[in-house]
């Protein structure tokens, strides 16, 4: 029956070809609007790392000095100086410090031009602690990080631009003026949004090269993008000495397993800035925070309200192309009535016919949601046009796809109940005999 | 096959109250060829939509094919309408998207048969009304009788035992009404009753008894010829 019922639809679209078309785009403008905003809405709200996000944290440490008027959460980052010592607890089952720089890489190959491009300082657990993909090779030794090994971690796009994609492992690249052996290139990796680090931009690709944080007071490479704030009213001089001031500019991010190991690491916290209050430093009250990831984007408000009102006004639209269609198909209906009769006559109930016309309702809705579905691209085309870093933000994965044609169906059935429920309470005997 | 006994139909609204059918009993045997005599508006058609299970009545009981058919569901109805009734429109009411094989298939897909069997018996019935060879096309490229010989064959492929026929020959000329008239003749002989309601004297002539309907209740036929004869000489008295 149900193949019949398409059948039947597919007549009934080809009787009234212009009212149909009305119908499908009335519901594809919707639906794409909809779509548009929904897909930018739902990878700005995505967890990003779905299976551990609840069991890794970020925290902050507020080292400021008293100040009444200040926001109440402290700083973002964390200073060099706490960061090395919070990375000698053993209570995290994983720990990373990090942060962004900028610099100039280049190969042994003469005809790669060198160029610029972001590279990540790291503890070696970032690569466990974020669940990276490996293509070739694998990460450096903790081993490699304490004996100051100048080795280096590469994204597939630098690979591809350095070695042509092949298995670099091995090869030799120069990073702000140094060797740096490749040992592992990382496979596609673009968490979105990208929770580990939000300075650069929530949305933004993951680096070209990632070195040993160990490295760090020899390179001098400073940070790139975000914000460091130095909270002590002077200032040393020189690198040496901006590492040991009291600078806020590097990311932590620890992964506690259990309840009891997030009790603990709190509670270090809480010993460790006590311990240094002793010492002169962290003058305000305890204000040390933890958040989980989801947490933390909520706190960054990755998603902010103006995205959460425009999804509602694209509801609302799609509401009133609703609205548009259950009123083309009232109107189909009307034309209908001596059919429905003749069908009730010959035997259809009202069951079969209610379910005839939701079929059809149906054929409608998918129409419109593919033809939704090429608008959704222009639209997420133009949002792209419109906005920089929105690259990630504006593709559609067959999650969404799947969403579009199901809720271009639910909108049609929804739309199509009213007409064809009062179609169904038709007298039949009334238009047998005026047909 | 089908009795009626007390049937009351009436249409109320806010301000008046009108009675389509009062009180009528009427009985149709098996094999019968029935006529429904009456002038516009004196119930002919609300009785057909009654005995047709298209239109519930006020009070009073149908029987059809010896089962009470008074207070069923939208759904029982449905079914006793696809598998005992026919219907036969003055407006052959077809479907004009479907073609001739399609408009036939309908009410044999309402009853589940499967396609083998819907083949055999929707070419069966458009053979009987000789419309084999034309059932690709669609209604609108027959004229009015070969379209109300589909009507027929869509209503005989579901092998009804009651054919109920509204005015069939009141759209065709009098060559196509004759020729729908022996087709009706025809199926009435295979043991199908008839129950056709018309307005044409010639036409229920043939069938093997009239009832005739005047204000919503079935009268003697006698009477009302000697009611008329007695009115036409008390006018040619006066005058």
């Amino acid at each position: 029956m149900f193949l019949y019922n398409l059948h039947l639809a597919w007549l009934s679209i080809k009787r009234t070809p212009v009212l149909s078309a009305l119908m499908v785009s009335a519901i594809a403008i919707g639906i794409a609007i909809c779509m548009t905003i929904i897909t930018v809405y739902k990878l700005m709200a995505n967890d990003p790392i779905p299976h551990k996000s609840n069991i890794i944290f970020t925290q902050t440490i507020d080292l400021r000095s008293a100040s009444p008027d200040d926001d109440p959460n402290g700083p973002d980052h964390m200073s060099y100086q706490d960061a090395q010592n919070l990375l000698k607890s053993d209570i995290p089952s994983k720990i990373s410090v990090h942060y962004q720089t900028v610099a100039v890489i280049k190969s042994e190959d003469e005809s790669v031009r060198p160029f610029r491009s972001r590279v990540r300082p790291v503890t070696a657990d970032f690569f466990s602690l974020f669940e990276t993909p490996f293509l070739f090779g694998n990460q450096w030794t903790a081993d490699d990080e304490d004996s100051l090994q100048q080795v280096v971690v590469i994204s597939r796009a630098l690979n591809l631009r350095l070695f042509g994609g092949i298995n670099s492992i091995g090869q030799q690249i120069q990073v702000a003026g140094r060797f740096y052996k490749i040992v592992g290139v990382l496979d596609d990796w673009t968490p979105t949004p990208r929770f580990f680090e939000l300075d650069g931009g929530a949305f933004s690709e993951t680096e070209g090269a990632f070195i040993p944080f160990s490295l760090v007071p020899a390179l001098e490479l400073r940070k790139s993008g975000g914000s460091t704030v130095c909270h002590a009213s002077e200032t040393k001089e020189g690198w040496q000495g901006f590492l040991t001031d009291e600078c806020t500019w590097l990311h932590m991010w620890v992964q506690l397993d259990t309840q009891e190991q997030q009790e603990q690491w709190k509670e270090h916290l809480d010993n460790y800035v006590k311990q240094q209050k002793e010492l002169g430093r962290f003058p305000r009250e305890l204000n040390n925070r933890l958040h989980s990831v989801m947490q933390w984007l909520e706190f960054k408000r990755v998603v902010n309200n103006d995205y959460i009102m425009l999804l509602g006004l694209a509801f609302m639209f799609l509401g009133v192309c609703l609205f548009n269609t259950v009123g083309l198909m009232l109107s189909q209906s009307l034309r209908r009535r001596g059919e429905v009769s003749v069908r009730r006559a010959l035997g259809g109930s009202k069951l079969t016919l209610f379910y005839q016309h939701m079929v059809e309702a149906s054929v409608i809705g998918l129409a419109g949601g593919a033809l939704g579905l090429v608008l959704a691209q222009a639209g997420l085309a133009g949002v792209r046009s419109l906005y920089r870093g929105f690259d990630l933000l504006t593709q559609m994965n067959w999650q969404l796809i799947a969403i579009t044609f199901g809720l271009s169906i639910l909108s049609s059935l929804l739309a199509g109940l009213l007409p064809t429920w009062r179609i169904c309470q038709l007298a039949p005997a009334q238009y047998l005999k005026t047909q | 096959m089908l009795t009626l006994k007390k049937v009351s139909k009436s249409f109320r609204t806010d301000l008046v109250e009108t009675h389509a059918l009062r009180s009528l009993d009427l009985t149709v045997d098996e094999g019968e060829f029935v006529a429904v005599t009456g002038p516009s508006g004196s119930g002919k058609t609300t009785f057909l939509n009654i005995a047709g299970l298209l239109e519930t009545f006020t009070s009073g009981q149908l029987i059809l094919d010896g089962e009470d058919v008074s207070n069923l569901s939208d759904r029982q109805r449905s079914i006793i309408r696809n598998q005992k009734i026919g219907f036969i429109f003055q407006g052959f009411n077809l479907i004009p998207d479907l073609n001739l094989y399609e408009n036939v298939e309908v009410p044999l897909r309402y009853r589940g048969i499967k396609k083998a069997e819907r083949k055999e018996r929707i070419e069966n019935a458009l053979e009987n009304v000789g419309l084999i060879g034309r059932m690709k096309h669609i209604p609108s490229q027959l004229s009015g009788g070969q379209q109300q010989r589909v009507a027929i064959a869509r209503a005989l492929a579901g092998e009804p035992k009651l054919l109920l026929a509204d005015e069939p020959t009141g759209n065709l000329d009098s060559l196509m009404a004759r020729q729908v008239i022996e087709l009706m003749e025809n199926i009435n002989d295979t043991g199908t009753t008839i129950v056709m309601v018309t307005h044409d004297a010639e036409l229920a002539h043939r069938a093997h008894r009239n009832i005739h309907i005047m204000d919503g209740e079935a009268v003697d036929m006698e009477q009302v010829l000697s009611m008329s004869q007695h009115q036409r000489a008390s006018k040619t008295a006066s005058a």
